[in-house]
């Protein structure tokens, strides 16, 4: 009767004590920008699926590629050493979430659905949009032409969502090699992919002289480094380096280092944006 | 023209491929040999006498073998955390450790199996003349039984190793560096149709390679101890 429980002696307390410590987090920067201060050490998830935007050197077996390039800018520009996370498709989002890497910069574009449940710094750093293979005496023209159709492509790329719109059957691969594979095997009329990938293959291999690109580019969509959700003051830190390495011209100078063809017209669109604005 | 250039290719990649491959053996080695202490302490504890010990025991050998390997591993690389807080320290969990331990539980059921077998292999009348003889059950187990067990043992205990090596190649399904994703990220990087056959057709090969010594060995194991 007289006593009371020892959870509702200590609720006050309990209460005060959380009051308090959302005080002192108010006055901090965000979880990520502190860890990446405290430990010096900054941890990207990067898509090492293979091509020009990340693969691993076959002679020394370390990660190489536009991703690549651009953590390890980004942590010499924070100060803080860099530790490569090689992710997948299928597990980078849940790497992130669950604090095993702090960014993202995995090949992965900006769209509404992934921005409801990410947050991401507000400059991209690329944008690159979906072209598809097809045989040159497909009767494919237009991308409506897909509808249900058999379509290749790969696992957690952006243009399954846009494809499946179109009522095109998706066959999704591992990578983009199986899918090609699978192109050439007649499983499929058509494989979607970047069209960094799909055009200087069918413009420089001899043996896809028998296929030819789908144009316009589909759904062309942002690249961009992905933080954690509301993690504000990552973004504010961040947003400013990639707007200076627009400026500079180091991303369109990284794209040739690594052989991206064919050269993007957002980085020149986006260098000139940020050169006018910028002193 | 063509080939010549594949072949180039797979040249280049092969330091990177067998490189891949080592990281396979680890695994593989580093999952029989924790299966094995596991599995024999497992079947040890289900060929006791008390109940009490025997039915976890038996549960832990039902659920591991029945389970489909990948689920396993799946279920090992998302449960468990990605770094652990000891004091003021990280340590790192690497995703192949946790993809060794996915493969050491279903391996550690099947040695507890070959265990059971092989003591059920041992005629029942040996146990009942030493127990004549004064011997205790564990006198009998350790010194009369056990060493006849290791001989029966060995053959299929080397062909479940054979099949945790083949069970290492869906280490990368969950983004362990190793030999299939070495061979996914070349033919992604040189994107020529042959390369990414004769790739995967070089996995085959490596595989084999290393595979087939064994079962050859199991072989003429099972050949020597069949008819003891």
């Amino acid at each position: 009767m007289f006593e009371r429980s020892p959870v509702t002696r200590l609720l006050p307390v309990m209460l005060g004590a959380l009051i308090s410590l959302a005080g002192t987090t108010a006055a901090h920067a965000d979880a990520t920008l502190d860890k990446i201060e405290q430990r010096h050490v900054l941890v990207v998830g990067v898509l090492l699926s293979g091509g020009p935007f990340g693969g691993i050197d076959p002679a020394t077996q370390k990660p190489r590629g536009l991703n690549v390039d651009l953590a390890q800018e980004l942590g010499r520009q924070l100060g803080a050493q860099v530790q490569l996370v090689p992710v997948l498709p299928a597990n980078r989002v849940q790497f992130l979430q669950q604090g095993k890497v702090d960014l993202l910069i995995a090949n992965m574009e900006w769209t509404p659905e992934r921005g409801e449940i990410l947050g991401s710094v507000p400059t991209p750093f690329y944008r690159v949009g979906g072209s598809a293979a097809v045989l040159k005496d497909s009767p494919i023209a237009r991308w409506e032409d897909l509808k249900d159709q058999p379509v290749c492509t790969s696992q957690g790329s952006s243009y399954v969502k846009p494809l499946t719109e179109f009522g095109a059957q998706i066959k999704a691969f591992k990578s983009s090699s199986e899918s090609l594979l699978a192109l050439r095997g007649n499983n499929c009329v058509a494989a979607v992919h970047d069209a960094t990938l799909i055009n200087p293959l069918l413009a420089d291999s001899a043996e896809w002289q028998g296929y030819r690109a789908l144009t316009p580019e589909l759904n062309p969509a942002p690249s961009v480094i992905w933080t954690r959700r509301g993690e504000t003051d990552t973004q504010a830190r961040l947003d400013p380096i990639v707007q200076e390495l627009h400026r500079s011209g180091w991303l369109i100078e990284a794209q040739t280092r690594n052989h991206i063809t064919p050269a993007s017209p957002a980085l020149v669109e986006l260098q000139q944006k940020f050169q006018a604005s910028g002193a | 023209m063509a080939i010549e250039s594949v072949c180039m290719a797979l040249l280049q990649w092969s330091p990177a491929l067998i490189a891949g491959f080592g990281q396979n053996i680890l695994i593989s080695l580093l999952a029989i040999g924790l299966g094995t202490v596991l599995g024999l302490l497992v079947g040890m504890l289900a060929l006791s006498p008390w109940r009490l010990l025997r039915l976890p025991a038996r549960l832990w050998v039902q659920v591991f073998r029945n389970a489909p390997w990948l689920v396993l591993i799946y279920f090992t690389t998302y449960v468990f955390p990605f770094e652990i807080h000891v004091g003021s320290a990280y340590i790192p969990f690497p995703d192949w450790v946790k993809v060794t331990i996915g493969l050491a539980l279903p391996a550690s059921a099947n040695v507890a199996e070959i265990l059971r077998g092989a003591v059920a292999s041992i005629p029942g009348t040996q146990w009942e003349a030493a127990r004549s003889l004064a011997f205790s059950r564990w006198q009998i187990a350790v010194s009369i039984i056990m060493p006849q067990c290791l001989k029966r043992m060995l053959a299929p205990w080397m062909n479940l190793y054979a099949v945790v090596t083949m069970g290492t190649a869906l280490a990368s399904l969950v983004g362990v560096h190793d030999v299939i994703d070495t061979a996914q990220i070349a033919s992604n990087t040189v994107n020529l149709t042959g390369f990414t056959v004769l790739v995967y057709l070089s996995l085959l090969v490596l595989f084999f390679a290393y595979c087939y010594p064994i079962s050859r060995l199991t072989q003429r194991l099972e050949r020597r101890y069949a008819f003891y």
